[in-house]
């Protein structure tokens, strides 16, 4: 019996050998014959569309969806986006297979392209709302394609850029943004050392002011001191912002930003500075990042940027704001912007990756049911849906809660900062950690073509992993959410007010008796939602701000298909959060029955969601040549005739 | 309906004319006075005819050409344009709602479809061929999209085909009207072979004789006969950087100012052609369409159907502009070449104007087009361009 069947199996082999080797020049591109074969069938085919998709995608990316789809369309066009064809489709990724340098000067390539194509334009000359919303969208356009490219742009036009534009003056801005915009010089930002990155008050840089000149003199007094992970500094930024500490006639003021310049505009590096990379990267190698010595480096006074501070041509020290603490925090509160972009970036990454493995689970199926059965699509799995379907519940809720916040950043005020502070903090913390928990699922969840760079939710991984510790440590930035809700709650005690701002009136009413039975209904309704999820300070104040966002989006919905689904994806995050947080089941908000019953519910809530899948991540707008062929119809894609001979 | 596979029909008057040799039907498009312009009864047969050849295991191969010297001259406007006069734009929907099926039926199409496309192929002429898997270009193929200047837009799935020439040459191609010659038509992609003329019978002999549905072996007998032709020197085929550099950008004023720095840099006749065809344009209708071929660069051929439709049926309804009776008049009834559009200018068309084409046409009746289910989405459909 077993021989018999072996030699059956070789037979079997030797046909499907066969048939990959070409007997004649016409026979190696012939289609193999699929008769009894698996054949894709798209998606499309089956799944329904009960709601529209397009309004969807209006209420998730925004704004600015004519103009997302121009540069998705620009970088798709062109060759320096690397498109590949598989299997009768374009893809648009970077060439991840380069070496470093080759890398890099790709990103500068596209930079360059779409730069001429006037994608940059009004990015720091423009004025009001509508040019800073096209710029936010533009960002995210590009982070779909390849995190190296936003980076390197956020780099140049929000930190240099940003830096010039909030901590300088008029003189600084007359000089500088509008060659900024055109590229007539690269900036960068030296702001990390080997020995300080989020403890940026301790960082050892030191400057000195000589009256005699008129100049500044700025060291890199040890090595710990050097500036480290400066993108754009080991190849192409002609100038940089330095962070340093200001040493006035022996008093120290504390950190103050200088513009300095780096390379010439041959390209060489300047006197008084050195330069080395940092070296190969487990992602971002597109990014050149560089480290920075500098001796003795003199630069003129016009260059310290003056928002806050100034020192006079005789060397005396002018503040507004004399408390250093206040003078630095005012002097940070402008980076808010980096943490809004990479929050939101988080999300969009977390779509490419669910818009990929769900779009394979609609098509990819294994094992049957019964035998000589057709097999199983993935997605009707009960435990495949619970292992996506509650990450896509919760990237819609973050999407919310990226909007919400470039919101307030965009409608910030001196007395918003603080808010714009703490619920920054906490959502780039929350989104990028979402992120990564989400890249590493779907990854499993496409099996081994996860691990295909071609299919990008793998690949992500190191792309984007770097998110949880740039622009403040994710753990750092949650304990200072938890300190500043602390004292919130002193201060209120203190003065015996109710509370106001930060999303925490809530806590003015009595604690709400949870019933012992909850039923569905309860299980969904937004009050029950909204009361649970105050618990266990950083992380709860930020599970219960995003949920939040997500019932003030569902308010502007009027009834219909497309409330109905909101509606399930809502409870759907706000009962995973619940049953993720042990917070609950520690102190006793949620009995062990309830606990049961609100795990019982999202297993409930996924089998409502499947039918809508599809339709979900349709609605994400990413185009098909943004995704990878996993996504799209992976025979045809892997079939003989699609190898390049 | 589909009784009609069996005997050979050659009457006259027939406006789709059928020959059946061993595996392949050749249809003929036989309406030579009006340049083969797509009735609705054409349309009809048409779309009969596919749907049954595809079911039908004897047929495996399909020929589609003009009789005369055109291949296909477009849709027939002038019906159109009766529909809407005798007040029932809703006769007009139906014969769009039906030519979009058969484009969407060979754009998925299971067999192979070979045009010969020698002569005029515009608007509903290319939609019946460029879809479909094999376009053959000769010296006497003319190619144009010239519905801008019509008060219209290119329809019939060019939003899907134009978006995918290389770079921004469908943007070029869409909004100028711009006509190509068989050689451009092939480094475009929008042919996939050029024949001479001279040798299409021989070609078509060949095809004949063939049994095969195989794409591979369809595809090397055309190569036989074909030939490399050669562009000619003032081809907009040869100024894909310029090209590149105006229709890549953001909106139409700026393509437009892109086009005049051009041309102050260098005097250039192409340059003040393609200019002036866009002045000459309808501003609506450039505005829609650069929209429509944008959208379409992201989406598959049937959403792609599926919004032309929304946007020809609001046109037709003629609430949002009346820019497209006005070209009617203007072009093809009064013949004075000299439309009054409204809004005359481009700057005074809104974002909200052009978004309006794009959302649901408000009436009763009226849905959204509904194409029917096929297997051989989308991959398939993508690969022919």
């Amino acid at each position: 019996m077993a021989s018999q069947y072996s030699s059956e199996r070789a037979w079997f082999r030797t046909r499907i050998l066969t048939n990959h080797f070409p007997s004649s020049p016409s026979l190696c591109v012939s289609p193999l014959e699929s008769n009894a074969c698996l054949s894709y069938s798209p998606p499309e085919l089956h799944e329904s569309y009960d709601f529209d998709t397009n309004e969807m995608r209006k209420l998730l990316d925004m704004h600015n969806i004519e103009d997302r789809d121009w540069l998705f369309g620009l970088m798709r066009q062109s060759k320096v986006f690397n498109p590949q064809e598989k299997g009768g489709r374009v893809y648009v990724a970077p060439d991840y297979n380069q070496s470093m340098e080759q890398q890099r000067e790709m990103t500068m390539r596209r930079i360059a392209y779409l730069l001429e194509r006037g994608v940059f334009n009004g990015w720091l000359t423009g004025k009001g709302l509508e040019s800073e919303m096209k710029k936010f969208a533009f960002l995210e356009v590009v982070g779909i394609f390849d995190h190296s490219l936003s980076v390197k742009l956020g780099v140049h036009f929000f930190l240099w850029g940003g830096a010039i534009k909030f901590f300088g003056t008029e003189r600084h801005h007359d000089k500088w943004l509008r060659d900024t915009e055109t590229y007539a010089i690269k900036g960068c930002f030296a702001m990390s050392e080997l020995g300080h990155g989020s403890n940026v008050r301790g960082i050892e840089t030191l400057t000195v002011y000589d009256s005699k000149t008129g100049e500044f003199v700025i060291n890199t007094p040890c090595e710990s001191a050097q500036k480290y992970w400066i993108g754009g500094a080991a190849n192409h930024a002609t100038h940089t912002i330095v962070f340093s500490q200001l040493n006035i006639n022996g008093s120290n003021q504390g950190v103050h930003a200088f513009i300095a310049q780096i390379r010439d505009a041959d390209g060489n590096i300047c006197p008084n500075i050195r330069i080395a990379d940092c070296g190969h990267k487990i992602g971002l190698n597109g990014v050149d990042n560089g480290r920075i010595w500098f001796n003795n480096l003199r630069i003129p006074r016009e260059n310290l940027l003056n928002s806050v501070a100034d020192v006079s041509s005789d060397g005396k020290y002018l503040s507004a704001i004399k408390d250093p603490d206040q003078r630095f925090a005012a002097f940070l509160a402008p980076l808010t912007s980096g943490r809004v972009t990479i929050a939101v970036s988080a999300i969009y990454s977390s779509k490419i990756s669910l818009a990929t493995a769900i779009r394979y689970s609609l098509t990819r199926r294994a094992f049957s049911i019964t035998p000589n059965g057709p097999e199983v699509l993935l997605l009707d799995y009960p435990s495949h849906q619970r292992r996506l379907l509650p990450l896509l519940a919760k990237t819609y809720a973050m999407s919310f809660a990226g909007n919400y916040l470039k919101m307030i950043y965009w409608k910030r005020t001196p007395e918003s900062n603080k808010t714009l502070h703490v619920v920054s903090s906490a959502f780039k913390a929350t989104l990028t950690w979402h992120n990564m928990r989400t890249l590493q699922e779907c990854r499993e969840a496409c099996g081994g073509q996860g691990l295909k760079t071609e299919n990008r939710v793998g690949h992500l991984k190191s792309e984007y992993d770097v998110q949880t510790t740039f622009e403040g440590d994710n753990n750092v930035l949650m304990q200072q959410v938890s300190k500043a809700l602390l004292a919130e709650y002193v201060a209120t005690q203190k003065k015996k007010k109710p509370f106001k701002g930060l999303g925490l009136e809530h806590m003015n009413e009595p604690c709400p008796i949870i019933p012992s039975q909850l039923t569905s209904t309860v299980l969904r309704s937004t009050q029950f939602q909204g009361y649970q999820l105050a618990e266990d300070l950083g992380r709860a104040f930020s599970d219960r701000a995003i949920l939040q966002t997500f019932m003030e989006a569902e308010a502007t919905v009027s009834v219909g298909p497309l409330k109905n689904v909101l509606s399930l994806l809502r409870s759907m995050y706000a009962l995973t959060c619940m049953e993720e947080d042990a917070a609950f089941l520690r102190y006793g908000y949620l009995s062990t029955e309830n606990a049961a019953a609100v795990r019982k519910e999202v297993t409930k809530l996924c089998s409502e969601v499947r039918p809508h899948a599809l339709a979900l991540v349709s609605s994400f707008g990413i185009p098909d040549a943004f995704l990878g062929p996993i996504a799209y119809n992976w025979i045809d894609a892997n079939s003989w005739s699609s190898v390049k001979h | 309906m589909a009784s009609c596979t069996s005997a050979s029909v050659k009457a006259q008057d027939d406006q789709v004319l059928v020959e059946e040799t061993l595996s392949a039907r050749t249809l003929i498009l036989n309406r030579p006075r009006q340049l083969n312009a797509l009735s609705n009864q054409m349309v009809s047969r048409l779309l009969e005819l596919f749907i049954a050849y595809e079911e039908d295991p004897n047929v495996k191969l399909l020929v589609l050409k003009g009789n005369g010297r055109a291949f296909c001259a477009g849709g027939d406007v002038s019906a159109v344009v009766r529909y809407i006069r005798e007040g029932d734009w809703k006769l007009g929907a139906k014969f769009f709602a039906k030519e979009y099926i058969l484009n969407y039926v060979m754009a998925t199409y299971a067999k192979p479809q070979v045009s010969i496309l020698n002569g005029i192929v515009m608007g509903g002429g290319a939609g019946a061929s460029i879809h479909g898997r094999f376009r053959v270009a000769t010296e006497n193929s003319v190619f144009a999209m010239p519905e801008t200047a019509l008060g219209l837009f290119p329809d019939v799935g060019a939003s899907y085909f134009l978006s995918r020439l290389p770079r921004f040459f469908g943007e070029y191609v869409g909004l100028t009207g711009a006509k190509l010659d068989g050689a451009e038509m092939l480094e475009s992609g929008l042919a996939t072979h050029f024949v001479p003329s001279a040798k299409l019978s021989l070609l078509e002999e060949a095809l004949h004789k063939e049994d095969s549905s195989d794409p591979v072996t369809i595809s090397s007998i055309i190569d036989k006969y074909s030939q490399q032709p050669y562009l000619k020197e003032q081809s907009a085929c040869l100024r894909l950087d310029v090209i590149d550099r105006c229709f890549s950008r953001r909106t139409v004023e700026e393509i437009l100012s892109a086009l005049e720095r051009e041309a102050m840099n260098k005097a250039d006749a192409w340059i003040t052609t393609t200019i002036q065809s866009l002045k000459k344009a309808s501003p609506t209708s450039l505005k829609i369409s650069l929209r429509l071929i944008r959208e379409g660069r992201l989406q598959g051929v049937g959403q792609c159907l599926v919004r032309e439709y929304r946007m020809v049926c609001h046109v037709m309804q003629g609430k949002l502009s009346k820019d497209f009776f006005e070209g009617c008049r203007a072009i093809l009834l009064d013949k004075d070449k000299n439309p009054k559009w409204e809004p005359s200018k481009l700057e005074l068309i809104s974002n909200n104007m052009v978004e309006q084409y794009f959302l649901k046409v408000v009436d009763e009746e009226w849905e959204d087009l509904k194409l029917p289910a096929r297997f051989h989405l989308p991959g398939y459909a993508a690969a022919k361009l």
